[in-house]
């Protein structure tokens, strides 16, 4: 449960997150639940309240203070405001059509939006932590327009060498194929974050969310449809390709500007480059921040 | 030739540094050794328990670093009991077990109780266990000496040029 309170004593608004009771540790196991099952501090809110806190960045969320008394758990945070998915969802159709003048800002906004996302993630990137739920949802807009990276529920530090991770991670709509494809134990590492990050990318243009699949199999065939089923060279992105790949059918990749109406060249680029296949060929934070759709002066128009 | 080794050898130094960059970010947080302090005398034997409890529940070596880097950070700012000083341990090795290891490996309360037979209850542990969050303000973040070496090992047998995912290793 998550509720907007106000500071006593400072009068500050922040947001608190409040994960259920946990059981007395002598309870019964009837009273385990989500939060506790009588095993001490959660892992999941244990990763997230430590690694908000090792963030200092003004496109990551500040977790104020944790309180952890009588089995409860309460994580403050500073107040942002609205998620970019709800924002999204708020706008009429009349922003993503094509030609309006109202898309033409829509297109703006996309670009003012995708550099603080980029510059959240390069940051928590560089201090070694994977995101692993970049989406629409977990970006919070301020009232001066800055977007903060929340949502650090399956996030962890991911330092060399690498290792085998959990497959759970990342919802569906935004789920790299090499998590996919990983079998139970995938290995991967920054670049899942990114692919996260440009189908956030797309559906600030187009409104629309731009894999959707209902199930894993239907989100790979949402993507292939989209950029090609990958030739033998891309399959290596995972190290054990599953056999049913060789009996889907063998889509053309389809033109992304075609689908990203009215999106720059720069903006298309980019966009292609985040959602490369093979983790290796993916653009990197760092290097997508200095991609020529960034260049130049980009402030928002008033509409 | 002499010239592309330096310069191999420069960007390899570039490369190393800017990968322990963080790592020395997060290593502020490391507490300061002193000798006065009484926990001193009993480190090496509560480590060596320490040891033993993350083997038995076949964690990995960077868990215990992790947890050894807690257990001095609890110490540094308080005078425990010697009494206390295993049940603290195990509270080190279970938060870092949950910060570092697989969720399919973190080890139950009841396998660390086991561990710990005669030297507490279950609720002195989850009480050493909220103690230790509070102490460490939260911030369960560190780099050990561990971290370093896997990242100088890394290096020692890669080159600057090879890349995996994209990134230098």
């Amino acid at each position: 449960m998550v509720v907007k309170c106000e500071s006593r004593v400072s009068g500050k608004v922040m947001v608190v997150k409040r994960i259920k009771k946990m059981p007395s540790v002598s309870g019964d196991a009837s009273d385990e639940d989500e939060a506790g099952a009588d095993q001490g501090f959660p892992v999941r809110y244990l990763r997230e309240a430590c690694l908000l806190r090792a963030c200092n960045h003004p496109n990551v969320m500040k977790l104020e203070f944790v309180t952890y008394h009588e089995g409860q758990i309460e994580l403050f945070s500073e107040f942002v405001g609205l998620n970019v998915e709800d924002y999204i969802s708020s706008l009429s159709d009349e922003y993503f059509t094509r030609n309006k003048q109202k898309h033409e800002w829509v297109l703006q906004l996309g670009r003012y939006f995708m550099k603080q996302v980029l510059k959240g993630i390069d940051y928590c990137h560089s201090i070694g932590i994977l995101l692993r739920d970049v989406k629409p949802r977990n970006f919070l807009i301020s009232s001066d327009g800055t977007l903060k990276l929340t949502g650090f529920v399956l996030a962890r530090f991911s330092l060399l060498p690498e290792e085998p991770l959990t497959q759970q991670v990342v919802t569906l709509s935004y789920r790299a194929p090499e998590i996919i494809l990983g079998g139970t134990y995938p290995v991967y590492t920054a670049p899942v974050d990114i692919w996260s990050a440009g189908c956030t990318f797309a559906e600030m243009i187009t409104g629309r969310t731009l894999f959707e699949g209902d199930s894993e199999i239907g989100q790979l065939l949402k993507i292939f449809k989209l950029l090609g089923t990958p030739s033998d060279c891309n399959k290596s992105f995972c190290f054990e390709v599953p056999s049913y790949i060789e009996l889907l059918p063998q889509w053309q990749p389809q033109s992304l500007s075609e689908r990203l109406e009215g999106l720059c060249d720069e903006g298309v680029d980019l966009l292609s480059r985040m959602l490369l296949y093979h983790p290796c060929s993916r653009i990197t934070a760092r290097d997508a921040l200095k991609h020529p759709y960034f260049q130049g002066d980009h402030s928002l128009m008033k509409t | 030739s002499t010239d592309r080794n330096e310069e191999d050898a420069y960007l390899d130094i570039v490369f190393l540094n800017k990968d322990l960059d963080y790592l020395k970010k997060i290593q502020r947080l490391n507490p300061e050794f002193d000798p006065h302090n009484k926990f001193v005398n009993y480190r090496y034997n509560t480590i060596h328990y320490m040891s033993g409890v993350c083997r038995s529940l076949a964690l990995k070596s960077l868990t215990l670093h992790r947890a050894v880097n807690y257990l001095d950070r609890l110490m540094g700012s308080d005078d425990f009991p010697t009494s206390l000083h295993r049940l603290a341990a195990s509270a080190c090795v279970l938060v870092a077990a949950k910060f570092e290891e697989h969720p399919s490996k973190v080890p139950r309360v009841d396998q660390v109780m086991e561990m710990i037979t005669g030297i507490g209850s279950k609720d002195q542990l989850l009480a050493a266990e909220k103690l230790l969050l509070q102490k460490l303000n939260w911030n369960a973040s560190c780099a050990t000496h561990l971290h370093f070496s896997h990242c100088f090992m890394h290096h020692g047998v890669s080159h600057h040029c090879d890349t995996r995912h994209g990134r230098p290793l």
